[in-house]
């Protein structure tokens, strides 16, 4: 039993044993790259940031069939546990919820978007 | 020779590619860094010998080619979890990374390491690679 439980500790430690890294593409529909973008850069992060989720790069990519109809970016977040409550708090936030019923008044921008829960390499510089 | 003696002595029409150098340069700085989103799906328990690969040789032959590890991770959950690594590098411009690539395969060591640690057969089915640009409200990278 004794051996048991601390084998479940150590598991419980690794799984909250540090950062978790989310990426996450956003496929948008046509012509809705641009407001996506524009949400964004004058609400979205800082609302991210407010609900303790931290942008760690926001980019476009260059090349067809992605370019002009995607935006792809990467989240930390403390644990796993901490990007579920993340979310949670961010999807109720009333800045949040009012921007996005704004924004999209004339039509969803995004279509699918995939996400990817990481973590760090032993060898990978920090980010 | 110092540089003021070498303009000095070109005629002006040796200069006139030197200006116009300088318009392709400032157009290329412009343009600024790339980054490189790379996924990398292993073949059937090779991922842990992809990892070693990548800590042992890679990242450091890597460096030498001027290749700039943003970072590398794993991910946490199926389907992609225990088959997959995702990294992203970071090149001064597009030009600079088909110019680093090229001289990356070309590098003895790589070229030792990657046959080496494919005797028992490839270590990647497919890599995934997406050249990206910072958007304008993103952090610095």
């Amino acid at each position: 039993m004794m051996l048991s439980a601390s084998g479940a500790e150590a598991q419980s430690a690794t799984d909250d044993g540090g950062p978790v890294y989310e990426l996450r593409i956003y496929h948008t529909y046509p012509g809705k790259l641009e407001p996506l973008l524009k949400r964004f850069r004058e609400g979205e992060t800082a609302i991210f940031a407010r609900c303790g989720m931290h942008g760690v790069g926001y980019w476009i990519p260059d090349d067809d069939p992605l370019k002009g109809n995607a935006l792809i970016y990467m989240l930390r977040h403390k644990s796993r546990a901490a990007a579920t409550e993340s979310w949670a708090k961010f999807s109720k936030d009333p800045e949040w919820v009012k921007l996005k019923a704004e924004s999209e008044a004339n039509g969803a921008f995004v279509e699918k978007h995939d996400v990817t829960f990481m973590t760090l390499t032993d060898f990978s510089p920090k980010v | 020779m110092n540089r003021r003696e070498v303009l000095l002595g070109m005629s002006a029409a040796a200069i006139v590619p030197l200006v116009a150098g300088g318009i392709a340069e400032a157009q290329s700085a412009a343009d600024g860094p790339v980054y490189e989103l790379r996924i990398y799906h292993a073949n059937e328990g090779k991922l842990d010998a992809l990892l070693a690969r990548f800590r042992d040789h890679t990242v450091g032959i890597f460096n030498r080619h001027g290749l700039k590890s943003v970072a590398y991770w794993t991910p946490t959950d199926e389907p992609l979890k225990g088959k997959t690594l995702i990294y992203i590098l970071k090149h001064p411009s597009r030009e600079a990374a088909a110019a680093n690539w090229k001289s990356f395969h070309d590098d003895p060591e790589w070229v030792k390491v990657s046959t080496a640690s494919e005797v028992n057969g490839k270590l990647v089915e497919k890599v995934d690679s997406t050249y990206m640009t910072l958007t304008d409200f993103s952090p610095a990278v």
